[in-house]
């Protein structure tokens, strides 16, 4: 480690007792707790860290908070990462510099930077395609250079941010002096406080000033625990939304926070000075330069100048003396300073001083094409109209520290709707806040450190005072709680340099080091028409960089206006928008909650093997054991010769009751059910208010006033919702309960399935005669309570069993004892495709969009002739004289050994697309590909011939058919019609 | 009587408490559960003998320690963690049991798990599961939040037991499986499973 590091009272918030080492570069350094990564390297004299991102010119710690792109390193796997946000921890994987084709003092890159003259603002929508087929070779190129830093999608991925939703009565953001005055001010009223601070440490820019500054810091934040508020540090604060809705990010959580009301306590940033060469390392602002002394004992260079637009400079400088640093020199750009500064002065009596003087240009020596940090600086006369007067010669430094004036952190009060007028001294003005946001300190005007703790306590007051004026949840007014409020302290009277842009005719004085933006390119965008703020943004990308505007959107507002003969606050900065810093999609994502839906029997599918597919969030047996298609061909099988078991307790399900039950279901579905009888089933059609196919399913009559009713898997939500609805608006007297998750259901089909129920056992007779298809039964089957619904989907014998969804284990288990001597075989999903698409038999969804009517699907047999009136009906009847463009039909594969076309496939004729495919299997049964498609409605029906384009666009020759394809005459439904009624006792 | 199985059986099966736990966590799914629908129900539990706080989303524990939780004017949930208190008789068959009044089949639709343990540690565990504020200072005994739990909806009822402090969760019996996961591995994570007591 080099000679860096400075003895107490420096370096407060280190822990010299212990070193921890990382890797930079593939070289190890070691640091302290309480350093960050860039901090321990500028402790190890590393000054290069990165590259800039257009001319690859070399950078290294400017701001040391996050504004600015020059720290941005690789951790690993993970890119983007400020090093000077990162605290350094045991374990850190090796971190590289990004944006540098080799070591990142010496990048061969740097050549860019004799481009700069052909890459002005907004070179990119001129350049790269022309002549023609240009781009296809530059994007190949942009594509491996542009950006910054790597992902590999290879690396296991990280551990999820956990997401808590925290409710409080005072929120605050900034844990500096002004921020824990106020959280303990509104806690001592009676409010429930959360004080949010980004950095791990609370103190803010009390850490980065002598300990007598805030004697009382450490006895303050002790406090903050006894007085119960709740510390998020560690945690941007990201956006502020309405309602007092807050959000805010640390390393392993997002903090989702609901306040009564918000303090914003976030301080000020330091702005830049915009001079030649302003962004090489050893140029930093003077809160930097504090920070390192105060904080980490790191004594920036060995020889500074120090260049600044306000008072605050003079501060960094009196502490770099007290530190042992030579201070060559110290620039005001004003013509005075302030009073503030005479303290400073007093102690940097021995320093020589200059008003009306600026930084002209920074020095470097050696590094050739590469760059290399400061060697000197050459000032010059300014004036407050910023005109350049007499250069001096070269002063030799290693450091220097500029200050361009402050501006509020405002963001999130622009987040909230609040007003950011320019203003010469303050950088800008808040204004227009919603009620119940509130702003405390330096964001607000009051910058004078000994007004920081009073303005606190004022608005920490106020805040709580308006929060527990709202009545809680408990009804009960805590007013009276609140004590009296002190006085708040005036704004600080200050003054700053309006204009610290200091020309140079060889140009590179940067007004966004981000994104490598000039004076010039500012003006030049003027001059293409650019002349907006928000335009001149999004021509130049000015402030859209990693910074986001925080040390460049003010300065770059400035010089649009001197362009454009205006003043500031006629344009108005850009609009402020969330997140706050860069937010990592792995927050976002938050807890590893993945909602999924399981049958009652899902433990029996994994059991037997059963590949599981995902529909919507039911988990579902696809088929049962390894090999696919033999497990769907044998479960096919097992149904057409004996018996299968399939698990369809997703289906929707609901209890309709009451004496309105089946005028209800009349209006709302467009088959007929009033005069269905007890005890019988018909098929259910639900249609949206344009005529479109919704869902379908079954309705069963289990007494007058009581219709159990099932529907598709994927719409259950959204039927149960639609029915709901259309009852609150026709107010019959019916009750409609969603059951779907009570009852777990069965579908027992086969020619042997009656076999298998009686097996079971079962008090119903199950005879022809006396449970004939369509019935709807409740009784017991092997001693459940059930409701037997007589019904084929695929086409057999077969029932549909529902009992009690706690019973479903026992069901499915009795089952396949009872059928095992009969051949009984689990069947998954994929089967039952297959042998539904045999029959065809329409799938909601599949089959149908949004946009089906009922004609085209081949349903128009279930919608009633005689009703007056059913949800749809309008829209049908529209498009019933209309005529139809498209039917649904059968079709099969000239070639029965072809593969089926994948869904979707178009069916083309002549060069046109006329239809798809919706459904298509291979079906033992019928001896090759049968499908469903949408076909031209005026086509002849069956044994025209077409073509299915394939995938790999080769037609694939079909015909139509009629369906069903299977059994057309139904026989299989029953196969012993003359089966006697069972004799019961 | 079938054997009858809990939906949340896999999630308890999958985890183990451990020495410093601070949570019990509990599956009471097979306990008898009852629920009632219609602009009459709340009238026709009181007639059964059932005396409660009406006010939707209030809590009430009755003498004999079933938890009636009234989630509407028009809708309510019985739950009998002792197994031996009285439920109204809402018959087997699904049909309506008076004008107005429509039994609801919670028994095997509804699972029902119970968590306690310090409010220090249910606080930060249950800001990770909803999104509404269930502190145990605010979420007071007899509370209900129809909410969602892990992002699905869910019902979250505070009915302390001895002085302990007690959240009932209850909800739809195919979401069980995953419900039960997030919250066990939730309360692990912010404090560890001291007891588990899966249904019996």
């Amino acid at each position: 480690m080099t000679d860096t590091r400075l003895p107490a009272p420096f370096g407060r918030g280190i822990d010299r007792t212990r070193t921890i080492a990382f890797s930079f570069e593939g070289k190890t350094y070691t640091g302290h707790p309480g350093d960050t990564v860039a901090t321990a390297l500028a402790a190890n004299g590393v000054r290069v860290i990165s590259r800039s991102f257009k001319y690859r010119r070399p950078r290294g710690l400017f701001s040391l908070g996050g504004f600015d792109a020059n720290t941005l390193v690789q951790v690993g796997p993970e890119p983007n990462v400020p090093a000077d946000r990162l605290p350094l921890v045991e374990g850190l994987p090796p971190i590289s510099p990004q944006n540098t084709d080799g070591p990142v003092a010496r990048d061969p890159g740097a050549v860019m930077g004799l481009f700069s003259r052909f890459l002005p603002v907004g070179f990119y929508y001129r350049t790269f395609f022309r002549p023609l087929g240009a781009w296809a070779r530059f994007e190949k190129i942009i594509r491996t250079r542009a950006g910054l830093g790597r992902i590999d999608p290879k690396s296991p991925p990280p551990p999820h941010v956990r997401t808590r939703h925290l409710f409080c009565d005072v929120a605050i953001v900034g844990g500096g002096p002004t921020g824990i005055a106020a959280a303990l001010a509104a806690a001592s009223n009676g409010a429930d406080v959360i004080l949010v601070e980004a950095e791990p440490v609370l103190g803010g820019f009390a850490r980065a000033m002598p300990a007598d500054a805030f004697p009382t810091l450490a006895a303050d934040i002790a406090h903050l625990d006894a007085a119960n508020i709740r510390v998020l540090s560690g945690a941007v604060a990201q956006g502020l939304f309405s309602d007092g809705f807050l959000t805010a990010e640390s390393r392993t959580d997002l903090f989702k926070i609901r306040s009564s009301t918000v303090v914003l306590a976030t301080g000020v940033a330091e702005q830049p000075i915009v001079f030649r060469n302003n962004d090489l390392p050893g140029v930093m602002t003077a809160g930097t330069v504090r920070r390192l002394l105060h904080v980490h004992g790191i004594r920036p260079g060995t020889r500074a100048v120090v260049c600044t637009a306000d008072d605050s400079g003079w501060d960094a400088a009196a502490d770099l003396r007290a530190a042992g640093v030579t201070v060559e020199m110290v620039a005001d750009l004003r013509a005075a300073a302030g009073e503030a500064t005479a303290t400073a002065r007093a102690a940097l009596s021995a320093v020589p001083f200059r008003f009306s003087t600026a930084p002209y240009e920074a020095l470097s020596q050696g590094g050739g094409l590469y760059g290399a940090p400061l060697s000197a600086v050459r000032l010059c006369g300014f004036d407050a109209n910023a005109t350049v007067g007499t250069v001096t010669e070269p002063i030799a430094c290693d450091l220097l520290v500029v200050s361009g004036g402050s501006a509020p952190m405002a963001q999130l009060a622009a987040h909230a709707g609040a007003r950011l007028t320019p203003d010469p001294d303050r950088g800008f003005v808040i204004s227009d806040l919603r009620s119940q946001i509130f702003l405390a300190g330096s964001v607000d005007g009051r910058t004078a450190p000994d007004t920081a703790t009073a303005d606190g306590a004022h608005v920490g007051a106020i805040a709580a005072k308006s929060a527990l004026a709202a009545v809680p949840p408990t009804g009960t007014v805590r007013d009276g709680a609140v004590k009296a409020v002190p006085d708040r302290p005036p704004v600080t009277a200050r003054t700053a340099h309006p204009f610290p842009v200091v020309r140079h005719p060889a140009g590179k004085a940067f007004v966004d080091t981000d994104e490598d933006l000039v004076i010039e390119d500012v003006e030049n965008a003027v001059e293409d028409g650019f002349a907006h703020p928000e335009l001149l943004k999004r021509w130049s990308t000015l402030g859209m960089g990693p910074g986001q505007g925080r040390q460049t959107t003010l300065m770059g507002l400035r010089i649009l206006a001197a362009k454009r003969g205006m003043a500031p606050a006629a344009l108005g900065p850009t609009t402020v928008r969330p997140p706050f810093t860069g937010e990592r999609f792995q927050a976002l994502a938050g807890e590893g909650f993945h909602p999924h839906r399981t049958s009652p029997m899902h433990h029996r599918h994994e059991a037997l093997g059963a590949q599981q597919m995902v529909a919507g969030l039911w988990h579902r047996p696809a088929w049962y054991g390894p090999d696919r298609d033999k497990a769907i061909a044998e479960e096919v099988a097992a149904v057409r010769g004996a018996c299968g078991l399939i698990d369809v307790s997703t289906l929707g399900k609901l209890e309709v009751r009451g004496p309105d039950a089946a005028r209800f279901l009349d209006r709302a579905y467009a088959g007929a059910h009033t005069a269905q009888p007890v005890g019988r089933c018909r098929y259910a059609l639900l249609l949206d208010v344009g005529g479109n196919v919704g869902d379908d399913g079954v309705v069963a009559r289990l007494a007058d006033d009581h219709f159990y009713v099932t529907g598709t898997t994927g719409q259950s939500d959204a039927t149960y919702r639609l029915l709901v609805w259309l009852n609150a608006n026709w107010g019959l007297d019916v009750d409609i309960t969603a059951v779907t998750g009570a009852y777990a259901a069965v579908s027992l089909a086969g020619p042997r399935a009656r076999r298998v129920l009686r097996a079971a056992g079962t008090d119903l007779d199950l005879s022809p005669a006396n449970f004939p298809h369509l019935g709807a039964r409740e009784g017991t089957v092997a001693g459940i309570p059930a409701r037997l619904l007589r019904v084929g989907f695929v086409g057999e014998l077969g029932w549909e069993i529902h009992v009690p969804a706690d019973q479903g284990t026992a069901l499915w288990d009795a089952l396949v004892i009872a059928g095992r001597a009969e051949g009984i075989r689990p069947a998954g999903v994929e089967a039952q495709r297959i042998l539904r698409l045999e029959k065809g038999h329409v799938i909601v969804g599949q089959d149908t969009d949004g946009l089906t009517h009922p004609d085209e699907a081949g349903l128009g047999w279930a919608v009633a002739k005689k009703k007056p009136f059913y949800w749809g009906k309008a829209a049908v009847d529209f498009r019933r004289a209309e005529g139809l463009r498209h039917i649904l039909f059968g079709f099969r594969l000239k070639d029965p050994a072809a593969a089926p076309p994948p869904e979707s496939c178009l069916v083309v004729e002549d060069g046109r697309d006329v239809g798809r495919v919706t459904s298509a299997a291979t079906s033992v049964a019928c001896g090759g590909v049968v499908g469903l498609a949408t076909l031209p409605a005026d086509w002849p029906k069956a044994g025209r011939a077409f073509s299915i384009r394939l995938p790999d666009g080769t037609l694939s020759p079909a015909e139509m058919i009629a369906m069903p394809a299977y059994d057309p005459d139904g026989a299989r439904l029953e196969p012993e019609p003359a089966e006697a009624p069972e004799a019961k006792p | 009587m079938s054997a009858r199985r809990s939906p949340a059986t896999d999630a308890f099966a999958a985890v183990t408490s451990t020495a410093g736990g601070v949570f019990t966590v509990a599956d009471l799914s097979l306990k008898p559960k009852a629920g009632v629908k219609g602009r009459a129900c709340l009238d026709w539990l009181a007639a059964q003998g059932l005396s409660f706080d009406h006010t939707p989303n209030r809590a009430t524990r009755l003498a004999d320690g079933a938890i009636v939780l009234v989630l509407a004017s028009n809708e309510a949930v019985l739950l009998d963690p002792t197994g031996s208190a009285r439920l109204p008789d809402t018959g087997p068959l699904g049909r309506p049991l008076a004008p107005g009044v429509y039994p609801v089949p919670r028994g095997p639709g509804l699972y029902w798990l119970t968590v306690s343990g310090p409010a220090a540690a249910l606080d930060p565990a249950f800001s990770r599961l909803a999104a509404v504020d269930l502190r145990t200072s605010r979420f007071t005994d007899g509370s209900i939040a129809q909410t969602q739990v892990a992002r699905v909806s869910a019902t979250v009822a505070r009915v302390d037991d001895g002085g302990a402090v007690v959240y009932h969760l209850v909800g739809d019996a195919a979401l069980a499986d995953h419900v039960a996961h997030s919250v066990l591995a939730v309360l692990a994570q912010e404090g560890g499973l001291a007891r588990l007591a899966p249904a019996a």
